[in-house]
């Protein structure tokens, strides 16, 4: 990965936007010996200022993700809308596992609703996109990260590259 | 216990992205979506491999992947783990996810970006249910599927000749498997052409239409020899394209003026091509389709292979019993009075075309034996001849011994049935059939 420029940024207000909407989120991690790990996530914030994107995962749902970050695995997470087929992945050698905030379940509960409300524009039945939530009853944790390389993962040519930082 | 690769097959159709993780050697994560996942076998899944990405210079280096499956019924997570093994850019699994690909593409408006590179084959080596954590009701419409299945197998077993075999499959294609759109196609005997020789629900039968190998959805079944299903509509593999595509490839006019319209569907989103094959030599495809997105499912496919194989077998064994059985009884249905004016009956010795009064009737090896039954009328005034006489008939040129004449018969017969109301043929026993004239003929070699 790159090492990060002083004074420049990768997530401005368009980019936060887009992560922020109806939009399908997912982590990967490795283990030590190169095996990858992927789980869904249920949401983020993000600190403009700070840079900084927090995910939310369930506890069972990221077991051998959080294993792996736990041994300190560098993270990639991946955002794309199913709509547009916009996606974007950030990357971060650094990660912080912790316990959900005040706050965070109606972040959760909100995306889960955007992302059911954009399911069905492709005809999948509302208790589909339910059925993806993650559920208050599940354990939670949120996985924070300051992106040190952004990507391009849109289908296409531009596919893969590098996303400028920011001044 | 974790379930075997063939229950989660419903979540390779596409619905929900599945998605992959892999990492380089510096530990470096990569997570990203795919557009399809392919069923290989219970050991082996397939991903399209469509642009050189990071997941691609990932598993050159580590070929180890996670793979997200998602069932797009109950919503629920599976966990493939994987190691890449190879990659095929050509042959039937590559033409297969091509076919798939280019439905997806079009379905999703990726049509101009989307495009198969190649098919990355991995072994499966351990499967996880990562969501929920007890075990999910999988989805199984086997029995129904399977009871569908035995009430076709039985109904072609009561079959007396191969046309029967051929209307009865796609009446119980329709019947018991609510597959309104189908059609039979035999190779022709070139080996690159197949032609129609049933169809079910169109507007028209489209009997002795042809296609190309290679052409639409059926045409690349038959060339790679491989099922092959699509659940969305792929303009470059529509029927009315690969017609298109054929016409404009054509430069002599003669084929235009005799191209039979294929029956399928203009809009068809659903298409599901098997080939009919014995031992490994290529017979025919069976072929289904729909108006609908995703109508066939996995186990349609494996009933319409197993259908297929039994096809196989009848197709065998009809064009076997009408050798063995030459001297059948003769049918007692009085042969009506020959009246009217002249037909004329034009041959074009080129590809064997007959046109009867100007209007196309057959070509190939079907114009062959047509006129062979038309001269030995005029000579010698023969209505009553055999399979048999015509497969060792050395005039016919018949390209193999082990060419389907009763297929052929039978395409002649139903053209003549849709197209010339004063010549039949009609079958008199097991391997005769009568030629039925009803108005004077003139033939004419142009």
């Amino acid at each position: 990965m790159t090492a990060v420029a002083a004074n420049t940024h990768i997530i401005d207000a368009t980019r936060a936007e887009f992560m922020l909407g109806p939009v399908a989120m997912y982590v990967a991690a490795c283990s030590a010996d190169h095996i990858p790990s992927v789980t869904r996530a249920f949401g983020c914030r993000i600190d403009l200022e700070a840079q900084r994107i927090t995910l939310f995962v369930g506890v069972i749902r990221a077991r051998s993700l959080l294993r792996d970050l736990r041994a300190g695995s560098a993270v990639a997470a991946t955002f794309s809308r199913p709509l547009t087929h916009q996606t974007i992945q950030f990357k971060s050698r650094s990660v912080e596992v912790a316990p959900l905030r005040p706050g965070d379940r109606n972040i959760i509960n909100a995306h889960g609703e955007a992302f059911t409300a954009e399911l069905k524009t492709f005809d999948f039945p509302e208790a589909f996109g339910r059925a993806l939530w993650l559920s208050a009853a599940e354990d939670a944790l949120s996985l924070s990260f300051v992106p040190e390389d952004a990507f391009e993962q849109s289908p296409g040519a531009a596919a893969g590259q590098r996303l400028e930082r920011i001044a | 216990m974790n379930p075997p690769l063939s229950a989660l097959r419903r979540c390779f159709e596409g619905a929900v992205p599945a998605t992959v993780s892999t990492c380089d050697l510096d530990g470096t994560p990569n997570v990203a979506l795919l557009s399809q996942v392919h069923y290989v076998d219970e050991q082996h899944v397939a991903l399209s491999y469509q642009f050189f990405n990071t997941t691609r210079k990932n598993i050159l280096v580590n070929p180890r992947a996670t793979l997200q499956l998602v069932d797009p019924i109950s919503a629920a997570h599976y966990h493939l783990h994987l190691e890449y093994l190879h990659t095929e850019t050509q042959g039937p699994l590559f033409e297969h996810m091509k076919a798939k690909l280019a439905g997806i593409a079009s379905h999703s408006g990726m049509s101009k970006i989307f495009r198969l590179l190649g098919s990355d084959v991995y072994r499966v080596l351990r499967i996880e249910q990562n969501w929920p954590e007890a075990e999910t009701q999988l989805y199984t419409e086997s029995s129904a599927t399977l009871a569908a299945l035995r009430h076709c197998l039985h109904a072609l077993m009561q079959c007396s000749d191969l046309a029967g075999v051929f209307d009865t499959a796609l009446l119980c294609l329709q019947q018991k498997f609510n597959m309104a759109h189908s059609m039979l196609l035999m190779l022709d005997a070139d080996g690159k052409r197949l032609y129609t020789v049933a169809s079910a629900g169109y507007e028209t039968s489209g009997v002795g239409s042809e296609i190309a190998l290679g052409e639409g959805i059926i045409g690349v079944a038959a060339r790679e020899r491989t099922t092959i299903r699509i659940g969305y509509m792929a303009q470059e593999y529509l029927y009315s394209s690969a017609v298109r595509q054929s016409f404009l490839q054509s430069a002599a006019a003669i084929d235009l003026e005799t191209e039979i319209p294929l029956p399928g569907l203009p809009e068809s989103r659903s298409q599901l091509a098997v080939p009919i094959k014995h031992a490994e030599r290529l017979l025919g495809v069976l072929y289904v389709e729909s108006p609908e997105n995703m109508r066939f499912s996995a186990e349609e496919e494996d009933a319409l292979a197993a259908l297929s194989d039994f096809l196989a077998l009848a197709i065998q064994t009809h064009a076997q019993s009408t050798e063995l059985c030459p001297d059948a009884g003769l049918s007692s249905v009085p042969v009506p009075p020959v009246q009217g004016a002249a037909l004329q009956i034009k041959k074009l010795p080129l590809d064997h075309s007959i046109f009867i009064d100007n209007d196309y009737l057959i070509k190939g090896v079907a114009g062959s034996i047509f006129w062979k039954l038309l001269r030995d009328y005029m000579d010698c005034g023969r209505t009553e001849f055999t399979n048999r006489e015509l497969r060792h008939d050395a005039s016919l040129c018949l390209p193999d011994l082990t060419d389907n004449l009763e297929a052929r018969l039978i395409l002649l017969q139903r053209r003549l049935s849709e197209r010339s109301p004063h010549i039949l043929l009609e079958k008199t026993g097991r391997g005769r059939f009568r030629l039925v004239v009803k108005r004077p003929l003139r033939l004419l070699v142009a």
